[in-house]
Formats: C-alpha cells, sequence, structure tokens
C-alpha cells in the first residue's frame, strides 16, 4: 500500500494555505501589510518545480475563493511561491498549453469511447476499411445471390 | 453474480474534470490505497497531479497513435489493467471525469475481471456532462436532454426530439469510421449539419462547450448557428449543445384519458368516505 510523503506534503499545504490566506487578506485589507513572502518553504529539492506548481494549481482548483480569484489575487499569491518567471506567466495569463509545456508535458488524447456499438465494432478491429469493404462485398453477393 | 474469490481486485474511480476541484474522498482513497494506479487522463498536468496521490501511475497515454485504431487502443488498455489484477494486485484506474461515461476501458475492464471471479466496480466521479449543466444553466429535468455520441447520427438513423436539448460527444472526429484519426474536418461537420438541419433551421443557435482541466482555466462557451458549425474550431475534447428548436406538444388524447382516470379515483375516494 502506498503511504507517500504525507508529513511534507502536509506541510507544504500548510505554507500554501497561509500564503494564500495572506493574499486574501491582503486584498481584504487593499494593502501589503500581510506580506507572507517568507511563510512559504514548498520547494523541496526533488522535483522542486513541479512540487510547487502542483500543488498551487491544486490550492487553487479546492479553494472557493481562489478558484474564480482574481488576476491581481492570484498574481499576488503567486509573487511568494517560489516558481519559475515563466510558470507564474502562464499562470496568470491562463495559458493551459504553454504551462504543459513548460512541465514537459504534450497534449493528451481524451478519446476513450468508439463511434460504433461493441457489435458492430468488432468487425472494425485493427483494420476498419477492410472490414467495411468485406462487408459491402457480402451485401453485393447476397444481392447477385438473391436477383 | 459471479464468484469473487481471486485475490486481485479492480475499482475505476472518476478523478473529475477539473484539477483539485472534483475528486471524492472515496475516490482519492481507493488512489492511495491501491497497489497500481493506471491513468486515463485528458491533460498530462492533471497527470503529474495524480503522481503526487500515489508513487506507481501508469499512463494509458502509451497506447494512443494517430493511425492506429482506437479499438486496439482500448483493448490493450483493458489487458494492461488485467494483467495486474492477475497478478493478484489492488488495481485501481483512474479516469478523467466520470470513468462510466463515454468510457469504453472502464466499463470492459470490470467486466472481464467480474468475469474471471475478481471483485470490481466503478465509483462515479463528476463528468463534463455534470460540468456543462452548471456552466449553461440547463436542467435536464425541464424538456429533456438527449446524448449522442456525434458520428451515430451519420452511421445510423436515429430519431431526434427538437423540442429537448440534444448534446453531441466527440463532434471533433464526427464521421471518422476508421477509428483511427484524432480528428476530422469542416466537411465532416457539413455532413453532420446535413442530418441536423432535417429538425433545426440552420440559423438555430448552438453552443460549443469544452470544461475547463486547470483551475487557471474557464470554461469554453462559444455560440454559434448551426449552419457555421463546420467552419468553427471543434477539436476532440469539445461538445456541441443544441437548445430545443420547438416547444413541448401537448397530448390532448392522453391527457383526457388521465382526466378519466383522476375522475375515476376521485369517485372512489368518495366513495369510500
Amino acid at each position: 500500500m502506498h503511504r507517500g510523503c504525507k508529513a511534507s506534503k502536509a506541510q507544504r499545504k500548510i505554507a500554501l494555505r497561509r500564503l494564500l490566506d495572506g493574499a486574501s487578506m491582503w486584498t481584504r485589507h487593499g494593502g501589503a501589510e500581510h506580506g507572507v513572502g517568507s511563510q512559504l518553504s514548498i520547494v523541496e529539492a526533488r522535483g522542486h518545480q513541479v512540487l510547487d506548481v502542483i500543488d498551487f494549481l491544486e490550492t487553487l482548483g479546492q479553494d472557493a475563493q481562489l478558484r474564480y480569484a482574481s488576476r491581481d489575487e492570484v498574481g499576488f499569491a503567486l509573487a511568494g511561491a517560489e516558481m519559475e518567471p515563466a510558470l507564474q506567466v502562464a499562470i496568470l495569463s491562463k495559458n493551459g498549453l504553454e504551462l504543459q509545456a513548460l512541465l514537459g508535458q504534450r497534449p493528451f488524447c481524451c478519446l476513450i469511447n468508439p463511434a460504433k456499438p461493441e457489435e458492430e465494432q468488432e468487425e472494425c478491429d485493427g483494420n476498419c476499411k477492410e472490414g467495411e469493404e468485406k462487408k459491402r462485398d457480402e451485401e453485393r453477393r447476397e444481392k447477385r445471390d438473391g436477383d | 453474480m459471479e464468484a469473487t474469490s481471486a485475490a486481485g481486485s479492480l475499482v475505476c474511480v472518476g478523478l473529475g474534470m477539473t484539477l483539485g476541484s472534483h475528486l471524492g474522498p472515496l475516490a482519492r482513497s481507493h488512489i492511495e490505497q491501491a497497489d497500481v494506479v493506471f491513468a486515463g487522463l485528458s491533460d498530462g498536468i492533471v497527470e503529474l497531479w495524480l503522481q503526487r496521490m500515489h508513487r506507481d501511475v501508469r499512463s494509458l497515454q502509451v497506447y494512443y497513435h494517430e493511425g492506429k485504431s482506437r479499438m486496439q487502443t482500448y483493448r490493450q488498455m483493458v489487458e494492461a489493467i488485467l494483467a495486474e489484477v492477475r497478478a493478484g494486485k489492488k488495481v485501481c484506474g483512474v479516469f478523467y471525469g466520470h470513468p462510466g461515461v463515454f468510457a469504453w476501458a472502464p466499463h470492459k475492464a470490470i467486466e472481464v475481471a467480474r468475469s474471471e471471479g475478481y471483485a470490481a466496480h466503478m465509483e462515479p466521479g463528476i463528468s463534463a456532462e455534470d460540468c456543462l449543466y452548471a456552466d449553461l444553466g440547463i436542467d435536464p429535468g425541464r424538456v429533456g436532454c438527449q446524448h449522442y455520441e456525434a458520428s451515430q447520427l451519420l452511421f445510423y438513423r436515429r430519431r431526434i426530439d427538437p423540442t429537448a436539448y440534444l448534446v453531441l460527444w466527440q463532434v471533433g472526429l464526427v464521421g471518422d469510421q476508421s477509428l483511427a484519426r484524432f480528428s476530422t474536418g469542416p466537411a465532416y461537420r457539413q455532413l453532420l449539419v446535413e442530418v441536423l438541419s432535417g429538425d433545426y433551421p440552420l440559423d438555430h443557435e448552438v453552443i460549443v462547450y469544452r470544461a475547463p482541466t486547470l483551475p487557471i482555466q474557464s470554461a469554453r462557451i462559444e455560440r454559434l448557428p448551426l449552419g457555421g458549425l463546420p467552419q468553427a474550431e471543434v477539436d476532440m475534447a469539445d461538445t456541441v449543445v443544441v437548445p430545443p428548436a420547438r416547444a413541448l406538444l401537448v397530448d390532448r388524447e392522453m391527457r383526457a384519458k388521465l382526466d378519466l382516470l383522476d375522475e375515476a379515483a376521485s369517485r372512489a375516494a368518495c366513495d369510500a368516505g
């Protein structure tokens, strides 16, 4: 069973939560008196950039206030996140493709459903054209036999 | 019901559509407690997120190749999953959205696992359909809602009810008979419009919709006339929603029959009282 790095993950999350709380307090009070740059220490030696940006996205996705936060609010949270400037720019510009590229990801294929019901799809498996041609030949033969 | 005495097991769970927003506690627990996790996701960044939850996440993306039959891809996915179940592992298949909505491989993997005597089941997730209802303000209970894989409208003769919503999936590759392409094109969508024009005027407004996969994104909601669909940019992740074109038609004959039943019921109630 997988146990993961629960302690370090929890610590990262608390740090990020503090940071984001700071961001919302900052926007509520309209000033920078609750600066939070030093509160964040979520960067780890192993794969640190990925850990950082994924935690940030997870928190963004889970937080009722941040999910639809303004660009300024997200920008403030990012300011203390020790994230590569290019990643920050991609996040702020909501550029998913750029973010994928920066994290070494290619666009995924998201198709997991065939168009035809299984019974008919079986005939086309692996070589649909051949299957369709066979079917047409059979139909032609049947027609000929019927005439 | 099949006997479930073998050691391996399979659960297919949904990760939802948006990173961080939709994953339920039970699905997360299945992921964390599995021996092996297989990932059929829609975004590489979401897969990185899943890798945080488990050390052994195996991507199913490796089976896709343009030009290769996706049916073969789907079977390979099922085989990869089943090989670990047969090896006695506790396997979790993680799919984007809902693992059982427009998703052949999870259903098949569960069916095969059960037929071989393994415990196997599915946990629901938040699908693109669910997001669509929220983002577009559609209640499928109001006038009804039909869902079709778009190509089925070209391959088969289907009856569309234009008094209900119509939701078309995989429009970006409509008409692909080979199952080997990731997109078709305007000429194929023109054929789809030809079919739909039997029930809807060409100036009828349709909506191209895409749920966000990352929390930095917004849903794509693009309104255009039906006749403009061939020229629109539509890819494999987009869904087309066709709102009703006509009002519900009153069935006077059936209502009269219902009135008679109501009267009889009320007379019986009076007599009993």
